[in-house]
């Protein structure tokens, strides 16, 4: 935990709040007892705000919290104040998607943006390697873990980044009211390193479609890859959620063909509002790599119409554009 | 008795050819229970698989009638198939205890308020007597483990026909059910009559309490109705929900779930039983638009009361194994312990 | 025990128009059904889904039984279009009705709110049929427009019973109404205050006297607190209460208010039940 950053965070904070200039701020918290575990947090009050945490395992994309799907968040807001709210560089980009569909007004909200040196995998760590731990520690170079039954271990830091994590390039956020200053940031890779979605994209028809029906027969239908996105504007009006749809147009049976077609419904409603955050994938209890597609798509429309979702607050998406000359008989 | 790794394998594989055989296994980096084949290699070193054992007796999605009609006539609805023999063997005992608290629910016709629990769960019944429970003892927690404050052992023997103990090159199998005492007999060839399953179980279970760190409070179970209408407290335990169905669909203990029509041909449909959950906002949604439970700290308080206060009141029981899947899985970050010590903390 | 889960075939003798969105279906069963009135069964639709609805007749009343259905979602909607002749799948009886003897020499007051009045047709309709084990009783009835009340042909058959008085109220009325007009909470207070309701004429300590109340959750909830006002005894108010289910048979888990399954323990509550539940 860089403990300059997190000084730096908590003063702020409580500085805001004393100072009316907002009512709440959202951030992170530790949770009890659970090793490298965060959890949102609201703070109303300047001591709510010495609860607050900012290291590599605050993976939650906060502005999912802002979008209306939350009654609560809404509870917060006072006349004249702005809510704050802390932004990881990858964040960043949903505020500005939210801001250009018309979901989010930016002026209610008071946006301090941290620079991010990427989020652990704790729960890869632990499938993989069949350990957990009482504690992990994280400085930056490596993991220094304490073991359950007391011994120690240590790993390589970048071997557990999440996987939108390793090709990140968007360490630091933009379009943010303050930034934390951080003397050591961590430096952003090429735009979009898609190396892996080329190698599969190439792949027989069969080969990827017997991939991603393997993994996709282990979802439950819990929908926490919709829930947990910042893209998904529906809230209670999605179309998985509706009762009345003439049949056959839903299914929900839970039979792989009703998974399939849950799954596609989403990525293409998301396709030109992905900012790759990742958060589908890391909100999946079964591991499913959701961002095998949604990494295509984007892909796809960077290669196509050179055009990436979460850059620009302006852009509109190709999807909903119309050029004269598309229009029928036009 | 005792049984070694390859006599085990033995067993497991001839038997699968008149039951079906799930046994827990790592497919693309992932363990669940799967259907035992030839080389399939059985993953006892992940503690606890992602999905519970709970998937085979109550299925993610099951048939159970099949309708044929034709223009507003019904001619025919017949029953799904008979269930075939099953065996699960490498059930964690916190996930065995989930089968005896989901009898409770759907099996039990007695109640503790005096109420009268009129019907039994047909497909429930049906599944449960035709599955054995094998369990395997946890020689090692995972840092979200608590089964110990829920009053369950990590070589606890509740709820399962057998429960094997790992030991040097294969394991110690203690007998607990009668079903389970009929399956040693017939296939006695593959078992050796040497060990000692208790003393092999107390081991087990001191040396991997030793390890389990996390406590979920649960001195309070039965005691949190005073905050039903303490709206705030709800919303702040609540904080960062993202009303998803991970807590309640892979918890070995959630029970909810919905049967629906869908249409397979022109003249054909099914009635189909697959999980809900009561996270979901359409659960209790009536077709009049009212809601019951609006809002997310509605439905994170019907879960959690349901479990600490609703079957403790019915059942006499918490109906929470400390298996820590809601805890581990959740994309917010919930902890159940979590919300259970800041609920203590307001009573 | 049987296996609630599975329907039966039934087939629909009569459809009665009652307003614009609601039908009553007179179906016919193979065996005459065994029931307490105020229980409800589950119809459906293959292929599109089922739905839950009290029994409005009542086990007085053989060869058939009565549903009235409100058509609000996919599946009362498709049961609409439903002809004489066609089929229906039917599971039931579910539910605990109402305490039949507990009602037995007594006056009772009847009290609904628009659908609601299906619900507690059965038990009306039970008392009737038994005329002589039941003391004076009333139906106030309200609903919001004149075209919104149900079983109009049953109420002026209703006016010969003896003994029994028909009190009706309208948020809005017409050129044509010539009852109360005011919402329901209104009308019972107005009942109330100038003691014009039969629960102060015959037995004004309310010793002896029972309320059946159904309607939607908003009307229970003030008939409530206008009988809370006159101190009425909740022991002898009788509620059906609504929620959405789906097995029928307190599995399924969605109808559940504390620990309380309405399909099983329900849909009739006491007030004092009600009361101790962590509901309105």
């Amino acid at each position: 935990m860089n403990t300059q950053i997190l000084e730096y965070l908590r003063e702020v904070v409580k500085d805001e709040l004393n100072s009316g200039k907002i009512s709440a701020f959202i951030g992170y918290r530790k949770v009890d007892g659970i090793s490298g575990k965060r959890r949102p947090f609201v703070c109303r009050t300047a001591e709510d705000a010495d609860k607050l945490v900012y290291d590599s395992f605050c993976t939650q994309n906060l502005v999912r919290m802002i979008e209306g799907k939350s009654n609560f968040i809404k509870s917060l807001k006072q006349p004249k104040k702005k809510i704050g709210i802390l932004v990881k560089g990858c964040d960043s980009k949903s505020i500005k998607v939210s801001v250009s569909e018309s979901k989010l007004d930016r002026h209610g909200f008071w946006v301090l943006g941290v620079n991010c040196s990427g989020n652990l995998d704790v729960s890869r760590m632990r499938d993989s390697l069949h350990i957990d731990s009482k504690e992990i520690i994280d400085d930056g170079k490596s993991i220094q873990l304490e073991l359950l039954d007391g011994s120690k271990m240590k790993l390589e830091r970048e071997d557990w980044l999440l996987p939108k994590c390793i090709h990140c390039s968007i360490t630091k956020p933009d379009n943010f009211d303050l930034l934390i200053p951080d003397d050591d940031p961590r430096e952003s890779k090429d735009e979009m390193n898609m190396d892996w979605v080329s190698e599969y994209k190439d792949k027989p028809f069969h080969v990827r479609q017997d991939f991603i029906l393997k993994h996709l027969s282990r979802c439950v239908m819990c929908f926490a890859c919709r829930d947990a996105c910042p893209g998904c504007h529906c809230n209670e009006n999605c179309v998985m959620d509706r009762q009345k749809l003439p049949e056959p147009f839903i299914h929900k049976s839970h039979e792989l063909k009703d998974i399939l077609q849950y799954h596609f419904i989403h990525f293409y409603h998301l396709s030109d509002r992905c900012t790759g955050c990742g958060e589908c994938t890391r909100a999946c209890p079964e591991n499913i790599p959701l961002n095998i597609i949604t990494d295509q798509l984007r892909l796809m429309q960077k290669e196509n119409w050179e055009f990436a979702a979460g850059i620009s607050e302006k852009a509109t998406s190709p999807l909903s554009l119309i050029k004269g000359e598309e229009v029928l008989g036009g | 008795m005792k049984i070694t790794h390859d006599k085990l394998n033995e067993l497991l594989l001839t038997i699968s050819d008149n039951a079906r055989v799930f046994v827990p296994q790592k497919i693309d980096g992932t363990t669940n229970f799967h259907l035992i084949a030839e080389n399939a290699k059985i993953d006892l070193d992940t503690v606890r698989t992602k999905t519970p054992p709970k998937e085979i007796i109550f299925p993610q999605t099951e048939k159970i009638l099949t309708t044929r009609s034709t223009a507003g006539k019904i001619l025919e609805i017949k029953e799904a198939p008979e269930i075939e023999n099953t065996v699960i063997f490498g059930v964690r005992p916190c996930d065995a205890k989930g089968f005896m608290l989901l009898d409770n629910f759907f099996m039990d016709t007695k109640r503790k308020d005096g109420g009268e629990q009129k019907h039994i769960d047909p497909q429930w019944k049906k599944h449960r007597e035709k599955t054995l429970v094998f369990s395997v003892a946890c020689t090692k927690p995972l840092s979200t483990c608590s089964c110990t404050s829920l009053g369950i052992h990590p070589a606890d023997e509740k709820g399962s026909d057998l429960l094997f103990i790992p030991d040097i090159g294969g394991y110690t199998v203690m007998q607990v059910s009668e079903k389970g005492k009929k399956f040693l007999a017939d296939n006695k060839s593959f078992f050796t009559d040497d060990g000692n399953p208790a003393a092999a179980q107390a081991e087990a279970n001191k040396k991997c309490e030793s390890m389990i760190t996390l406590k979920v409070p649960t001195e309070n179970a039965g005691k949190l109705m005073d905050l039903y209408k303490k709206t705030d407290v709800w919303e702040e335990v609540s904080m960062g929900c993202i009303t998803c169905g991970v807590c309640t669909l892979l918890c070995p203990t959630c029970h909810c779930f919905e049967t629906r029509e869908i249409k397979t041909k022109p003249d054909e449909s099914e009635k189909i039983k697959c999980w809900d959950s009561c996270s979901f906002c359409t659960y209790s949604l009536e077709a009049s638009g009212h809601n019951p439970r609006p809002t997310t700290a509605d439905r994170f308080k019907n879960r959690i009361l349901d479990k600490f206060e609703y079957h403790v009141t019915l059942y006499g029981e918490i109906a929470c194994t400390g298996c820590g899947r809601c805890t581990d899985l959740c994309p917010a970050g919930i902890s159940l312990a979590d919300t259970l010590a800041s609920l203590g903390g307001v009573l | 025990m049987t296996d609630m889960s599975k329907p039966e075939i039934v087939e629909i003798l009569e459809i009665i128009n009652e307003t614009e969105s609601i039908k009553s279906f007179k179906l016919k069963l193979k065996n005459d059904l065994n029931y307490n009135p105020g229980q409800f069964c589950i119809v459906g639709v293959p292929g599109v889904g089922e739905s839950a609805i009290s029994i409005g007749s009542s086990p007085t009343q053989k060869g058939f039984i009565k549903l009235t259905i409100a058509s609000v979602g996919a599946v009362t909607e498709k049961i609409h279009e439903h002809l004489v002749g066609d089929n229906l799948t039917f599971r039931g009886p579910f539910g605990n009705g109402f305490p039949v003897d507990k009602l037995k020499g007594k006056n009772i007051s009847f009290m609904a709110g628009g659908v609601g009045l299906p619900a507690i047709s059965n038990i009306m309709q039970y008392t009737f049929d038994n005329r002589n084990d039941f003391k004076r009783m009333e139906l106030l009835y309200g609903a919001r427009t004149p075209g919104d009340l149900v079983f109009k042909p049953e109420l002026d058959e209703w006016k010969s019973v003896k003994d029994f008085d028909i009190k009706l109220t309208v948020d809005n009325g017409d050129k044509n109404w010539t009852h109360d007009v005011g919402v329901v909470p209104q009308f019972y207070d107005k009942e109330f205050a100038n003691k014009s309701s039969l629960l102060f004429k015959d037995d004004p300590g309310f010793t002896n006297t029972a309320v059946i109340a159904s309607g939607p959750p908003i009307m229970i909830k003030f008939t409530l607190i206008a009988l809370d006002k006159i101190g009425f005894p909740k022991e002898n108010i009788f509620v059906s209460l609504e929620a959405r289910m789906n097995c029928g048979f307190g599995k399924c888990g969605r109808c559940n208010v504390g620990h309380h399954y309405v399909c099983q323990d329900g849909p009739v509550f006491s007030a004092a039940q009600v009361d101790e539940m962590p509901v309105f």
